[in-house]
């Protein structure tokens, strides 16, 4: 009966999981055509053993009957033999990683027999060590630049310069930006932790360090601190932290290749968090201890804000305690004081972010760029081009679709650990107490936003939210494989069994080491001599004026974005995109001016004090090539060639006259000739001068410079933004 | 005469014995550079493991006491340290204490170098394991084990130097050494935190030694070039852990030819062997039989079986897990050790007449089996006053030498005329004047979009695959002087010919002559601005005579066998 009982569910986990079946390789005819059939045998094997469990007890199958480690293992075994491993996007990149796996079985074999627990007691460390000095092989002491790694670093540097007055204006992109994409993306929580190193060195020396650091330190030691909270063996702890380091494909995807730094140490944190919670509201009488603990790990986890989303069936869990939490005086002191600590950085965000609107801004409503040939061509087909259907992001918007969130689900089964999507279930059901009540609930809140909410709302990339499960997964799965692997001694089946499951403990961390050396079909890039040499050109050619990228740049540059630029080259920038904010071709000149031809090309340049113009596609490269009275190449790259404009005088003043303008990355500094100016510099409401008025200065439709009067001749003055909290008392954004 | 007097004179003749035929055998690596002082890269002849190499403190005494004569490559000194570890572990086998024991110490040792020949790489990793398990037997059963810790200390780290990038096959070895005589000391590894601190200390140099062993000296081939045949199946081969050279090094098919005999042999020995133990004997040579026979299966396994199966099979897999274990033949330490535990279970056999039988017929099959184990086809251009020659045999490219030298002789005299036809542009055929044909013939008219407009003529079967009977005939108008033909295959770079023989002659159905046999088509050879040759992407089907034919026909037998058709868009001759 716990055979079929046990067999049931797992065929209904891998039928839900796995799509087609092949045997062994991807070719000829699937044995299993679709998961539904696999789901249909599940459900028939339930009900066989629930009919054989009423002739028997006259009751149906308990929980413990579901969970036979022996039949669970048959789940690796069938991913072993299958096409399973051979799917793109996994973690364990077949076929040849069935080798390996029967040599971590025969291992595991031999481990069993006696010394297993001091075995797996170490391995976390020496898996640790084993993942650092991979990816020290793979960066070759060169810097992780991949995607947002490069705003990552940018975002550091600016924190650095100007924490805590956060939220600020920036004059080093696009004539001004508003510097507030601190909150959403995180990195306050990067910024936190590591302050020590980021004050002490400078960022880029120590940048992959931080990330090795968060990998591979601060994670393995989350969960073992988690298990031991939770009241789990070290030996559980162990597992767990193991386990944590090889829970995936995406999990480095994200934290190599995306760069999300802010998420992925909030996931490393939220299973603490989660343990924390627990512990403090059982608690009677929380120590200090445990209320500082509490309080400092739930603000760097909620400082990546999709983390509160993530641990919200946390409150309902609570509601039991409510009553006992709201009269103990130490538990309020602790809420108060993380009220205290987050709701001003929330509040300012909903404010500056514009949080309300980002969330409804997968509706319909806004108009794509075009690509300037075409506008420049007076393409007659832009009259009757459609209304862009909404914001475009990562993912497509649209309603509630199962067959979609089944299709997400099976995507990122297939990058998972196949241990931890075949033992997640038994795992979860052999906890107790409100510690299984707690994780079922997070676990399936986290899968359900990661499957059905992300094509709800596409704009908070929900996907992530099954990296957390599968991270927050692995405290129930090392508290189960200790108990699992004590079964060995029964007997040769439980030894095999067991021994099929270690192998994949002990095989992890070497996928997951060649991910980290760019071995696996998901590649992460470091900066190459590209980055160097035309950081060298444009420092070299700018004299006095501004950088302008044309065309759409998203991860032309060594894999990552635009953003540090400025700051190492010292060169203001203008570009379409210098940080991950579009999903579709933008490029920097507005309509109105591309519509005019070379003038208004010409125009907008001289509006942005460009003195170099950067092309990386063909028709700009073309487009500047052809026009040599006006462009000189001044740099040819790999991909970008960087042409100075040699009939045009660089300024920063558009009318009146001013000199000594000098930057800082929240500031700019200047001594007025003339009582009114107006600055090649983007007006935002929030701006404030030391000594003159500030006003928009309409140029276009799509532009306003800063326009100011009133202004002392000859005395320094500089322009920057309100306080942080004058911008939230005003609200003036 | 006294015992030990004749233990002695028995170790001196032993010891005569064990490195006599080493007088007789080629190493079969070749050490670069400076082997006295800190790393060199160091080739294996046979099958083209590249790696860095260290000679250990005491080989370098040795050789310095010694020299000119034996060379860091003749890891003689290395024999005599294993056979001391070696006789150190049979003392302790439960017979009879004799000066014979010694003499029966050669047994193992001979059968290992039969089995790999003289390779460092083995020898280096074997030599200090059963003296270091002994050294771990006294740590482990001594009341005040201080000094032993101190020798431990000394020996790891001369092991360390002596195994490189193999320290933690060499600590395995240890490992399973000291577990398996345990039940032969006076007190059994009861200590078990003197045991973990034994694995620490064996580990830590270990693993600093593989960490920090660097990077060899790697010629620059262009992106899609190889120097080892490519193989047709499906999943990339990389070691998950560890540095990777940019592309492989190792030629698994040489390596396979080469110990395929070896592993069979010893796989049929050992399985007798365990037949044999199984009949009351004691642990410690069931232990070591079962370990001999798994060694010699894993290796059979890797050697006799397809690479499909073989590259799930143990010893890959394991290659797979270790750092650098892709690039030295960790089959050839399976295939030392395994010969040498077999050589112990017959030295502990209570029938000495089975032990000498057995060891004497395991040594004739084992060196008849693989002749260049002993004596490797490159080892001959070794001695070569041509420094571009030699510099191009201290690197990968020796394998293209080793394979191109077979069918064309004189390469290695012809080097640089290689290098400058390498470069010559072929002339298309039918501005010579010639015509093509195909047989079977279906031939497809193919459009270009070139800037003139041009129309190509694409050869083609058009059957979807290749069976082995395809010829392209081309047809010139007189006799003409060629040294190599190409096949360029345009826009549809996987129909490359799988087998390429090419025939020269005259028209008129007479006899031809092979101009150039390639059973399996591996890329053209070229060659690095550096003058390192490599073989290019396959689809590039340059075919070059070993000399300049004189033909009226070409024609181009496609023997191969591929599920892509074999397709020829332009035919050039270089001239």
């Amino acid at each position: 009966m716990r055979i079929f009982a046990s067999l049931g569910l797992l065929l209904i986990i891998m039928g839900l999981s796995g799509g087609a079946w092949y045997l062994w390789e991807r070719w000829g005819d699937a044995i299993v055509p679709a998961g539904r059939y696999l789901g249909q045998i599940g459900v028939a094997c339930i009900l066989i053993a629930c009919l054989i469990s009423y002739a028997r007890r006259r009751t149906l199958p308990s929980v413990r009957d579901f969970l036979d480690e022996r039949i669970w293992t048959l789940g690796l075994v069938a991913i072993w033999a299958s096409d399973w491993l051979c799917r793109s996007w996994g973690l364990f990149q077949g076929p040849m990683i069935r080798g390996e796996i029967l040599v971590g079985m025969g291992l595991s074999y031999l481990l069993l027999k006696g010394s297993w627990r001091s075995f797996f007691l170490y391995w976390p460390a020496l898996v640790a060590i084993a993942l650092i000095w991979s990816f020290h092989l793979a960066s070759a002491g060169s810097l992780l630049y991949s995607d947002d790694h490069a705003m990552f670093i940018f975002r550091l540097h600016l924190l650095k310069d100007n924490f805590p007055s956060i939220p600020f204006w920036s004059p080093l992109w696009n004539a001004g930006f508003d510097a507030r994409d601190f909150f959403a993306t995180g990195s306050l929580n990067v910024f936190a932790l590591m302050a020590p190193l980021i004050y002490l060195f400078p960022i880029e020396s120590i940048y992959n360090l931080i990330i090795a650091m968060i990998l591979w330190i601060v994670l393995p030691s989350s969960i073992f601190m988690s298990a031991r909270i939770l009241k789990f063996s070290p030996l559980s702890g162990s597992i767990a932290a193991t386990l944590s380091m090889c829970s995936g494909l995406f999990w480095y995807r994200w934290a190599l290749k995306y760069g999300t730094v802010g998420f992925i140490l909030s996931s490393a944190l939220l299973p603490l968090c989660v343990a924390l919670f627990l512990s403090w509201i059982s608690a009677a009488r929380p120590s200090k201890k445990l209320c500082g603990a509490f309080i400092i790990i739930a603000t760097l986890s909620v400082l990546w804000s999709p983390a509160g989303i993530a641990m919200a069936p946390l409150g309902f869990i609570a509601l039991p305690r409510l009553k006992a939490i709201l009269t103990s005086r130490r538990h309020m002191i602790c809420i108060a004081l993380l009220a205290a600590l987050n709701l001003p950085w929330m509040t300012m965000m909903w404010r500056v972010s514009n949080v309300g609107k980002f969330l409804e801004a997968d509706k319909p409503g806004e108009i794509v760029t075009h690509e300037p040939s075409q506008i420049m061509r007076n393409d007659t087909s832009l009259n009757n081009a459609p209304m862009q259907n909404g914001q475009v992001f990562r993912h497509r918007s649209g309603s509630l679709n199962l067959k979609k969130s089944l299709n997400y689900w099976h995507n990122n089964a297939s990058a998972l650990n196949p241990i931890i999507l075949v033992f997640a279930l038994p795992a979860l059901c052999s906890l107790v107490g409100t510690i299984r009540v707690a994780f079922i609930f997070v676990v399936a809140w986290l899968i359900a936003l990661g499957t059905l909410g992300v094509t709800l709302k596409p704009q908070l990339e929900l996907d992530r939210m099954l990296i957390i499960a599968s991270t927050l997964l692995t405290l129930p799965l090392g508290s189960y494989f200790v108990e699992f692997l004590s079964k060995a001694s029964q007997g040769t089946t439980w030894r095999l069994s067991a021994s099929v499951a270690a192998s994949f403990i002990i095989i992890g961390p070497f996928s997951a080491s060649s991910v980290i050396l760019g071995r696996s079909d998901d590649k992460f890039t470091f900066q190459t001599t590209e980055t160097v040499r035309l950081r060298q050109a444009l420092e070299r050619n700018a004299h006095g004026g501004r950088a302008l990228f044309t065309g759409c740049v998203l991860h032309e540059l060594d894999g990552g974005h635009l953003g540090p630029l400025p700051i190492w080259t010292g060169v203001p920038m203008v570009a379409s995109s210098y940080a991950h904010n579009i999903w579709r071709y933008e490029q920097p000149i507005p309509p109105s001016f591309l519509t005019r031809g070379d003038s208004g090309i010409d125009e907008f340049f001289n509006l942005m004090n460009a003195s170099l113009v950067v092309a990386h596609e063909p028709f700009w490269i073309d487009y500047f090539r052809t026009r040599s009275e006006g462009y000189i190449k001044v740099y040819e790259g790999d991909k970008f060639w960087v042409f100075s404009r040699p009939g045009y005088t660089p300024s920063y003043v558009l009318s009146g006259v001013a000199d000594d303008v000098t930057f800082t990355s929240r500031s700019v500094s200047l001594s007025p000739k003339t009582s009114s100016l107006v600055l090649k510099f983007k007006y935002f409401p929030f701006l404030t001068s030391s000594g003159c008025r500030v006003s928009p200065h309409k140029v276009s439709d799509e532009l306003q410079l800063i326009e100011l009067s009133e202004c002392p001749i000859g005395q320094r003055i500089s322009i920057r933004s309100v306080s942080p909290l004058d911008r939230l008392r005003g609200g003036v954004n | 005469m006294s015992n030990r007097f004749r233990t002695i004179i028995i170790c001196v003749l032993s010891v005569v014995v064990l490195l006599l035929p080493s007088r007789f055998m080629e190493s079969v690596v070749l050490a670069c550079g400076n082997t006295t002082s800190g790393w060199f890269p160091m080739l294996n002849l046979n099958h083209n493991a590249f790696y860095m190499w260290r000679v250990d403190h005491l080989s370098r005494f040795f050789i310095a006491l010694f020299a000119p004569e034996y060379s860091a490559e003749k890891p003689l000194f290395r024999f005599i340290i294993l056979f001391f570890g070696t006789g150190l572990i049979v003392r302790s086998f439960p017979i009879k204490q004799e000066p014979r024991l010694w003499a029966l110490s050669i047994i193992p040792v001979l059968l290992a170098l039969a089995s790999v020949g003289l390779n460092p790489l083995v020898l280096g990793t074997l030599a200090w394991a059963p003296i270091t398990a002994v050294i771990c037997r006294q740590v482990l059963r001594s009341e005040n084990p201080g000094w032993w810790w101190l020798l431990l200390g000394l020996v790891v780290l001369e092991s360390c130097m002596s195994a490189n990038q193999a320290s933690l096959v060499w600590v395995a070895m240890v490992i399973f050494l000291v577990i398996t005589t345990k039940s032969l000391s006076e007190r059994s590894i009861s200590q078990p935190r003197r045991f973990k601190t034994l694995i620490t200390a064996l580990l830590v140099p270990a693993l600093y030694t593989v960490i920090t062993a660097p990077m060899p000296p790697l010629p620059d081939i262009p992106r899609g070039g190889h120097v080892i045949a490519e193989r047709d199946f499906e999943g990339s081969v990389t070691p998950l852990i560890g540095p990777a050279y940019p592309f492989e090094v190792l030629d698994r098919d040489d390596l396979t030819k080469l110990y395929k005999p070896v592993a069979h042999n010893l796989l049929l020995f050992s399985l007798f062997s365990l037949f044999i133990a199984h009949r009351g004997a004691a642990p410690l040579t069931r232990r070591m039989v079962i370990a001999a026979t798994a060694l010699s299966a894993a290796s059979f396994i890797d050697t006799n079986l397809p690479d499909s199966w073989a590259l799930i099979g143990p010893i890959a897999s394991v290659s797979r897990l270790l750092p650098w274990g892709t690039y030295y033949a960790l089959t050839a330490i399976s295939l030392g050790f395994a010969a040498w535990l077999l050589g112990m279970v017959w030295v502990a056999a209570p029938r000495k007449w089975m032990a000498y039988g057995m060891a004497a017929l395991a040594l004739y099959s084992i060196s008849s089996a693989a002749p260049t184990l002993y004596r490797p086809f490159l080892q001959q251009y070794v001695a070569t006053k041509d420094m571009d020659l030699r510099r191009i045999l201290c690197s990968p490219s020796a394998a293209v030498i080793r394979h191109f030298a077979v069918s064309h002789p004189n390469l290695v005299r012809d080097l640089s005329e290689m290098k400058t036809l390498g470069r010559k542009r072929g002339v298309d055929v039918t501005t010579l004047g010639a015509t093509i044909s195909l047989s079977p013939e279906l031939v497809s008219k193919d459009f270009t979009e070139t800037k003139p407009a041009e129309t190509y003529w694409r050869w083609s079967t058009r059957r979807g695959k290749q069976l082995g009977d395809e010829v392209l005939t081309i047809r010139f108008p007189s006799p003409t002087t060629i040294r190599g033909v190409e096949f360029d295959p345009g826009n549809y770079s996987t129909d490359f010919p799988r087998g390429l023989t090419v025939r020269g002659g005259d028209c008129d159905g007479g006899p031809t002559r092979i101009l150039s046999e390639n059973p399996s088509w591996q890329g053209s050879l070229s060659f690095t601005p550096r003058a390192y040759p490599y073989l290019s992407p396959r689809s590039q089907v340059r075919v070059f005579f070993s000399q300049t034919e004189t033909v009226s026909c070409l024609f181009a037998h496609q023997t191969g066998q591929a599920t892509f058709d074999w397709s020829v868009s332009r035919v050039r001759v270089i001239q």
